[in-house]
């Protein structure tokens, strides 16, 4: 089995540069996917049941907090390693992301160094 | 261009992948796609051994595919898509290369916004520049503000930190600092400029700080060995240059106004101690007139007005017995809190030894002992000392450097009291004093002074001396003591005019009524 991580933003260049980000995981066999909203990314995390997944917070529909909630508690999938992604400047309620049960959140703009090293220690590369 | 894998594209790039795969299908048994080396990717070698079609990217093959008529049609198509791929690559990884610099100049503006030290402003912005442009040395440099040039507030590497002064691309550096526009200079050693430091400087980029037009210092980035700067990197040290220049005007006006906050401070406890020290020095003298309302047979008036900045004049009479009255002038060298200090020590060990009676030379030269074997090095003090009796209007005194007070008699005339007593005291501790006297007759008074009336100034800094003094008190025949000092006082005043006043003004008049 492959490790797999999962992006989830619901902007496409976002998507992108955390892709890109992590490209060199490529090479050294881990699977990355994407998802565009929380629906899309549920389906998903039960699906492939990625190792590490990082999440942006602020979406129409389902939001990163209701996805971190459900894959955690209601799925009961407590090793999904969950990184929410939260915009600068915006307010981040701490307590919301404990209750969710989120392991660790960055913020955007993200420091590609940091979300790349990051996800090595995490999948253990 | 980035060079994406065929087994990348065909394997793990899900959306291609599947496309690949299906197409791979739909053309039945014996497709075979291979890697570079012929291993297999997807399908299988069942059509044995036959004509093979590359998959190729700007020249380079990626990958073969064989195996029946489609081959060919499948390695162009695969081809295109590894050529989309390796756009879309390329793409992303410019992308995030501008993100990475965005996000190291947000970075960038958060800690500068958080820090008001130039010092670690001006290390803030090397540390950014250093992330985002390849050199070797470089510098932060501000204007001195009294020779007009660049001096290093930080720097990395050696050429900027171990030359003094701002020598090192000067002729660039004075370009750039009128020019006020940033320049790259890939060749140093063929700019005409002159670049020194020997061949330390192969290639610079440098960049103006400026505060809207003004131009505050600069950005110089360099590098050693031969490097193409581009305009792009220019740019990029131009943003830094603008977030840096104006953290650094903040962190100057910052210091300004701590620097203006402390010395307000400064001066505030200053006048306290002196506005404590003019308060002492009021509340020490007497106040109250009539001081001795039931005594018929004399009267005593006094004022003082001390100046701006505390000295050291003090007056005082004091009733030794029934039949005999003390009374004292003396101005203390020097102003401000020591000298307020000083009075407050004389006038209480003179009162304490003039009560014991003694006659006042003998009382001053005692005052002079304890003053000049324990007093402060070169405090001093002039003092009027005089003793009437009350009941035949004799007047023993010791006069011991202070001015000489005027005798004003009941017919008006005006004469100064003779030279009699010693030197200032509290400077010998052996000096001598001689005893003086004089007969007041009923009617007859002494006005005494010190040198803040006869050394007043008007605006032209000449002095009011006893030229004027004198005629201003044979003007006062009649008057009350209360009215002659207020004569004397308002003369003063009208002489001065707009001039400041530079010393205490005090004066004490008494009158022997008989």
């Amino acid at each position: 089995m492959p490790q797999k991580i999962l992006i989830v933003d619901d902007e496409a260049h976002l998507r992108m540069l955390i892709q890109q980000t992590l490209e060199e995981l490529e090479d050294e066999g881990v699977e990355l996917l994407t998802a565009a909203d929380g629906e899309a990314a549920l389906e998903a995390i039960k699906a492939e049941t990625p190792q590490l997944v990082f999440l942006d917070v602020m979406m129409p529909k389902l939001s990163g907090f209701d996805v971190c909630s459900r894959v955690k508690h209601t799925l009961g999938l407590k090793d999904v390693y969950i990184v929410l992604l939260t915009a600068k400047g915006q307010e981040f309620d701490k307590q919301k992301g404990q209750d969710a049960g989120a392991d660790l959140y960055m913020t955007k703009p993200f420091d590609p160094d940091a979300l790349l090293e990051k996800a090595r220690t995490v999948l253990g590369l | 261009m980035l060079n994406p894998a065929l087994r990348n594209l065909i394997r793990k790039r899900r959306d291609s992948a599947s496309a690949v795969s299906a197409l791979v299908g739909a053309f039945g048994a014996g497709l075979a796609v291979e890697g570079p080396g012929g291993e297999l990717l997807l399908g299988d070698h069942g059509g044995g051994p036959g004509p093979r079609w590359p998959v190729t990217l700007e020249g380079e093959q990626l990958g073969w595919v064989s195996g029946g008529d489609q081959a060919e049609a499948v390695a162009s198509l695969l081809s295109h898509l590894v050529a989309l791929e390796a756009e879309r690559k390329t793409l992303a990884s410019e992308v995030l290369h501008l993100y990475r610099e965005v996000n190291l100049i947000y970075s960038f503006s958060e800690k500068l916004a958080s820090t008001l030290e130039l010092d670690t402003v001006a290390g803030l912005t090397l540390e950014q520049a250093r992330h985002l442009i390849a050199a070797t040395d470089g510098a932060v440099m501000l204007l001195d503000e009294a020779s007009g040039r660049p001096r290093p507030v930080a720097t990395f590497g050696a050429v900027y930190s171990s030359a003094a002064g701002g020598s090192w691309a000067e002729g660039v550096f004075a370009a750039i600092l009128a020019s006020g526009q940033g320049e790259i200079v890939n060749d140093a050693e063929a700019d005409p400029r002159h670049v020194r430091n020997g061949h330390a400087i192969a290639s610079l980029i440098c960049t103006p700080l400026k505060v809207g037009e003004r131009v505050t210092g600069l950005i110089a980035l360099s590098s050693s060995t031969p490097v193409t700067y581009a305009a792009a990197e220019l740019k990029l040290v131009n943003t830094l240059a603008l977030q840096t220049a104006s953290a650094i005007e903040n962190a100057r006006l910052f210091e300004r106004t701590v620097q203006a906050a402390r010395d307000r401070e400064r001066l505030a406890a200053l006048h306290k101690e002196l506005e404590v020290a003019s308060q002492i020095q009021r509340a020490i003298v007497p106040s109250r007139f009539p001081p001795f309302p039931d005594r018929l047979e004399f009267a005593v008036h006094a004022s003082m007005t001390p100046a701006k900045v505390v000295g050291g004049d003090f007056f005082d009479f004091f009733l030794i017995d029934a039949d005999r009255l003390g009374f004292v002038i003396a101005d203390v060298s020097g102003k401000g809190v020591p000298s307020a200090l000083f009075m407050a020590v004389c006038r209480t060990l003179i009162k304490a030894t003039a009560l014991a009676g003694g006659p006042p030379e003998a009382c001053l030269e005692q005052v002079n002992r304890v003053l000049a074997s324990e007093g402060v090095v070169s405090m001093y003090v002039t003092v009027f000392y005089g003793v009437l009796n009350t009941r035949d209007g004799h007047l023993a005194y010791c006069n011991a450097g202070h001015n000489p007070p005027y005798v004003l008699r009941a017919d008006g005339s005006v004469e100064p009291l003779a030279q009699v007593g010693g030197m200032v005291v509290g400077l010998f501790e052996l000096a001598s004093y001689d005893p003086g006297s004089i007969v007041l007759r009923p009617g007859d008074g002494l006005f005494m002074y010190t040198d803040g009336v006869t050394e007043a100034t008007d605006v032209a800094g000449e002095e009011f001396t006893t030229a004027r003094l004198a005629p201003c008190l044979a003007e006062c025949r009649g008057l009350s003591l209360e009215e002659v000092i207020g004569k004397v006082g308002a003369a003063v005043t009208v002489f001065a005019g707009e001039a400041p006043q530079a010393d205490d003004i005090t004066m004490l008049a008494l009158r022997y009524l008989g």
